[in-house]
């Protein structure tokens, strides 16, 4: 129980400093000198500063923000452990949690913004919806199915390859903003946000990025046969370098559209899963 | 006068019209009240577009109010001006609108601020604010410049009142409200009212505060990007109805200044485009070029914006051997930067695929609205001042005009990547042809009870002034900026398209707003109607 409070303490640490470094990074590409690295902690350190401000609808809303907040925390312990297995039969159980609490996240979101009587929330909630049954159905499967024993090459690459598509679509970047998107719905999902709550959902989106991160970096280490510290090490160590990675790819690319974005995942994802299924059949 | 418009003028004159005055590039015709529809019927079938229209209270010389119908014949180069007297006793006119549907606004803002009333159409408060009184008319004589009517307070609320559920700005932060009638994210219809911030701008020069040589700072002020624009269109109609000679070096000048302004305009546009989708990469290196025209317009001229350079009768800022040097290594750098950041934006998936097929305005569309710029050229509608009435050094420089018949944002968006390079190699033309020689008439003198009209082709279209002189100071000075004939087409733009892809839609006119959004989104579905008010900074 301390060990899995340490972890996730570290992580909590850990998500905002990497999103500052993230900052930085898009900052260079566009040749601007950006905010300092811990500017995610000052903001969210003066967001808690400030006074509690409840959405118009009740208390109820503020208590699902948190409850989101901290379902990803536990979700993101629970990926160390599956990591620290190396992906083997013996984090199936972790692993199943795991998928049923990101879900569970992402289900709190959708329904703490189509609740609010904001359209704007409501429309971002309807595309954050979108995204979820257009991604993690395919992150549940190409997960358990990595965790499960897709041994064969053929298998490996293709489950490893939808768990990467899928990771990168929970973490929110452009393209897929799509809920948020500021210069079209001024914030989407998180718009009646403001102060503590607004840094409790400012924590929510730097953990589903940590979690995407994670994850690839689970893809890419499943080809190893590291397991225990080995294992938890390289995931630690890749996890940064995925995260830049990601901030490169969606520095240059543009946002989106629902439909579109949608269309996209389901034909790319399908198509893979697909082709994973029949050569996780063929075992080969 | 062309053979073509001869036959017109004649046909014309059969309706009832009198030629009263012909001019190298105007024509003035007036004509009967009740024939005023007949004979706009005429000229816009014939191919002709409306302008704009202005009305002016000549009660004080001519005993009556006057009406002007500006409509241009971009294939003869030659406005036709139409004359339509109203007396005093009986302010009523036939409204050209259902022939011309273009006419809209103008119709309305000469009810708002002349009060004269219009049959044949439906009518409603445009330019003046809600508590404004009503019989209270600021264009017409007797009101004064600076006088401040007691407010209204009236009873009834306007309808949109509803439920504040946050901000919502589609693109620009400027006033502007458009109420977005969604199924889903579907836009099934659009509603636009403007003219939060009208600033009586055309009052203010008739008052004794302005003279003729003050006016190009005030007129420069109109816009914030292409107020440079403005000041030219200004001298250019007091010169042309005065007659002044203008030396040409200060015609080249104007021309690249101009192209300058164009530069940094189209940039600016393209930096928000890609903002708008998403791609702020290129938001960043757009705006990162367009710096450089920045520091090249305070170079040419003192300031990065609102130059301040025209007078009547030329320019007050010569070119030297280093500003043409300078001027020549910025373009050539910003050319070769921007061709680089053109072929990557267009290349990233989101961009071509967000753009292509949404907001799409017909040819018909656009022509029937008399659209104008880049908004024009996209649907198809070969439509360009520099070309269609050389003016300035323009009749000098050979230039292409990029023309895309999609209509959609991705040929608004590529018209003006295409205009950053024309602009670029017009310069450069007129660096090389730049003749020597003065650079203002200082000798001259302006009669009273000229008119004239006169255009510029803007960033963001034809931007259109017309002059008559007065005492000191303009009688009357119209001003038709070219989003004021570009919003009407947003309607028949954002109809559906997705709500994703309304604030590219809004932002593809490149409008002229200022620092207020208003939007009300109404689910048709759910009949819901959410008032939405936001506050922003400029």
């Amino acid at each position: 129980m301390l060990h899995s409070l340490a972890v996730a303490a570290i992580q909590l640490v850990l998500a905002p400093v990497y999103d500052g470094l993230e900052r930085k990074v898009r900052a260079a590409i566009h040749t601007r000198i950006g905010p300092p690295v811990l500017q995610t902690w000052y903001d969210i350190v003066k967001l808690f500063s400030k006074e509690v401000v409840v959405p118009v609808g009740g208390s109820w809303y503020a208590l699902v923000a948190v409850l989101e907040m901290l379902t990803l925390v536990t979700a993101s312990v629970l990926l160390v452990h599956v990591s620290s297995a190396g992906l083997n039969r013996a984090a199936l159980f972790e692993a199943s949690v795991f998928i049923v609490l990101t879900g569970i996240a992402t289900t709190l979101a959708v329904v703490r913004a189509v609740s609010q009587s904001n359209v704007f929330s409501v429309l971002g909630g309807f595309r954050e919806f979108s995204l979820m049954i257009s991604a993690e159905p395919f992150l549940a499967t190409s997960l358990l199915l990595l965790i499960s024993g897709a041994e064969a090459p053929a298998s490996k690459a293709i489950a490893a390859l939808v768990l990467v598509i899928a990771a990168y679509v929970i973490s929110g970047r452009v393209p897929y903003d799509i809920a948020e998107a500021e210069p079209e719905l001024a914030s989407g999902v998180n718009i009646e946000l403001a102060g503590p709550l607004l840094g409790v959902a400012t924590l929510s989106v730097v953990l589903k990025k940590f979690i995407s991160a994670t994850l690839t970096a689970l893809a890419l280490t499943s080809w190893s046969s590291l397991v225990g510290i080995a294992s938890l090490a390289a995931a630690a160590l890749l996890t940064p370098i995925i995260w830049i990675a990601h901030t490169v790819v969606g520095t240059l690319l543009g946002r989106s559209r629902v439909d579109l974005a949608v269309r996209f995942l389901y034909t790319t994802l399908f198509i893979l899963s697909s082709m994973l299924l029949v050569s996780y059949g063929l075992g080969v | 006068m062309s053979k073509g418009v001869e036959a017109l003028v004649e046909m014309v004159g059969k309706l009832g019209g009198a030629v009263e005055d012909v001019r190298k590039s105007e024509i003035y015709i007036r004509v009967p009240r009740e024939a005023v529809r007949a004979v706009a019927k005429l000229l816009y079938d014939s191919g002709a577009y409306l302008k704009t229209c202005a009305g002016v209270d000549e009660r004080g010389t001519s005993g009556f109010y006057s009406i002007y119908y500006i409509f241009g014949l971009d294939s003869h180069g030659v406005d036709a001006v139409l004359k339509v007297l109203v007396p005093e006793h009986d302010p009523l006119i036939p409204s050209i609108l259902p022939e011309v549907p273009a006419a809209d606004w103008c119709e309305l803002e000469i009810r708002d601020l002349l009060g004269i009333e219009l049959s044949g159409r439906l009518t409603k408060r445009l330019v003046l604010p809600e508590d404004w009184p009503d019989g209270v008319y600021p264009l017409r004589k007797e009101f004064r410049y600076d006088e401040k009517p007691p407010r209204v307070v009236r009873e009834e609320l306007p309808e949109e009142v509803g439920i504040p559920v946050g901000p919502y700005h589609p693109a620009l932060h400027e006033p502007e409200y458009f109420e977005l009638y969604v199924e889903g994210e579907k836009v099934v219809d659009v509603v636009y009212r403007g003219f939060h911030v009208h600033r009586g701008i055309e009052k203010l020069a008739e008052s004794p505060r302005f003279t003729y040589k003050q006016i190009p700072f005030l007129a420069e002020r109109i816009c914030g990007i292409c107020g440079f624009v403005h000041s030219t269109c200004y001298v250019m109609a007091v010169e042309k109805a005065a007659g002044i000679g203008v030396p040409e070096r200060a015609e080249f000048i104007r021309s690249i200044v101009l192209e300058v302004e164009r530069l940094h305009s189209h940039l600016l546009w393209l930096g928000v485009a890609a903002h708008l989708l998403g791609y702020d990469a290129g938001f960043m290196h757009t705006w990162r070029i367009r710096e450089r025209v920045m520091v090249l317009a305070e170079y040419l001229t003192g300031s990065r914006k609102t130059y301040g350079i025209n007078v009547v009768g030329g320019v007050r800022k010569d070119l030297n051997v280093d500003k043409i040097d300078k001027t020549m290594k910025t373009v050539a750098q910003v050319r070769e930067e921007f061709k680089k950041l053109a072929d990557a934006a267009l290349s990233v998936p989101q961009i071509k695929a967000r753009a292509v097929g949404t907001g799409v305005l017909t040819k018909s569309e656009a022509r029937a609205l008399s659209v104008v710029g880049p908004v024009a050229r996209a649907s198809g509608l070969y439509r360009d001042i520099r070309k269609d009435y050389p003016y300035l050094a323009y009749r000098k420089v050979s230039f292409r005009v990029p023309l895309y018949t999609e209509g959609d944002n991705l040929a608004r968006l590529l018209v003006r990547v295409e205009e950053v390079f024309e602009s670029i190699e017009i310069i450069k033309q007129l660096i090389d042809m730049l003749p020597g020689g003065g650079i203002v008439s200082e000798e001259y003198e302006i009669p009273p009870g000229r008119r004239a009209v006169a255009a510029v082709e803007a960033p963001r279209g034809e931007d259109v002034h017309f002059v008559i002189t007065g005492l000191g100071r303009p009688y009357r000075w119209r001003v038709r900026a070219p989003t004021y004939q570009n919003i009407p087409a947003l309607r028949a733009m954002l109809r559906g398209t997705s709500l994703a892809d309304a604030p590219l839609t809004i932002a593809s006119i490149d409008p002229c707003f200022s620092c207020t959004d208003r939007v009300l989104v109404v689910d048709v579905r759910s009949s819901r109607r959410s008032f939405i008010k936001l506050v922003r900074g400029g």
